[in-house]
């Protein structure tokens, strides 16, 4: 059985029964509210992957990338034979290295 | 820039990571050791061949995302079905408290925050109480019976 999906215009259609007269835009706009709203909370869990440089230390994770990294639990590396290895999170970061940019 | 294959046997030996404001820090104690900050042991950048040398998705990671944007009125939601009727309720919430403040009858207003505060309530308990639970989607025992010791 397929997966049941809602498109705006749903939630459109039940925002209007409460109240008549809203406007399509205005819908949008609160959609897009409560998905950054539900962003904040641990529903949505993605993976990416991305090259690892030489000699490069930091890898941007703000809002302007191709994806919208809110809470990164898990880092792997790839190793001499192709599998992704888990690397551990260093928790105490009073090192020598910190970002100046 | 050249690619470069992987000569890392166990990553999870030499390597960090740590996040700082909104950058990842990926650090190794491998390295080159041409210098005393650089030397084997201490963390520094990753060391795989010479400048502008990549592992080609050599870096993995895991994380809690946002949805993507709604753009157009047809798009399709970008969250799991289970919190579906949540979003609606948020957006109800929102569209009758905003209703509620441009009613010109005090009788019509109170009716329209009630319903939305209703709303609300019920988008907090879907998302900020049940989110995770009703999005867990690993298998597992979901009641348990107990023997009847009479």
């Amino acid at each position: 059985m397929a997966a049941i999906e809602f498109s705006g215009k749903e939630i459109y259609s039940r925002v209007l029964q409460a109240v008549p007269g809203v406007s399509e835009n205005y819908v949008i706009n609160l959609i897009n509210e409560a998905l950054v709203d539900m962003g904040k909370y641990s529903v949505q869990m993605e993976w990416a992957k991305t090259n690892l440089v030489h000699n490069q230390l930091w890898y941007g994770l703000d809002d302007n990338r191709d994806i919208t990294v809110n809470k990164v639990f898990k880092c792997s590396i790839l190793n001499s034979s192709g599998e992704y290895i888990r690397i551990p999170r260093l928790l105490n970061q009073d090192i020598k290295i910190t970002d100046t940019e | 820039m050249a690619a470069v294959s992987s000569t890392y046997k166990d990553p999870s030996d030499n390597f960090v990571w740590w996040i700082e404001g909104d950058k990842l820090a990926i650090a190794t104690t491998n390295g080159d050791g041409g210098t005393t900050e650089t030397g084997e042991g201490k963390l520094k950048a990753v060391q795989i061949g010479s400048s502008g040398d990549v592992i080609t998705s050599g870096l993995l990671i895991s994380y809690n995302a946002e949805p993507d944007k709604l753009s157009s009125i047809t798009d399709t939601l970008d969250i799991d079905n289970s919190l579906q009727p949540a979003l609606i309720d948020y957006v109800k919430s929102k569209a009758l408290m905003d209703a509620a403040a441009s009613a010109t009858e005090p009788a019509i207003a109170q009716i329209r925050m009630a319903s939305g505060q209703q709303c609300m309530a019920n988008y907090k308990e879907s998302v900020r109480r049940f989110g995770m639970k009703k999005n867990d989607k690993t298998g597992g025992t979901r009641a348990v019976v107990p023997a009847n010791l009479r």
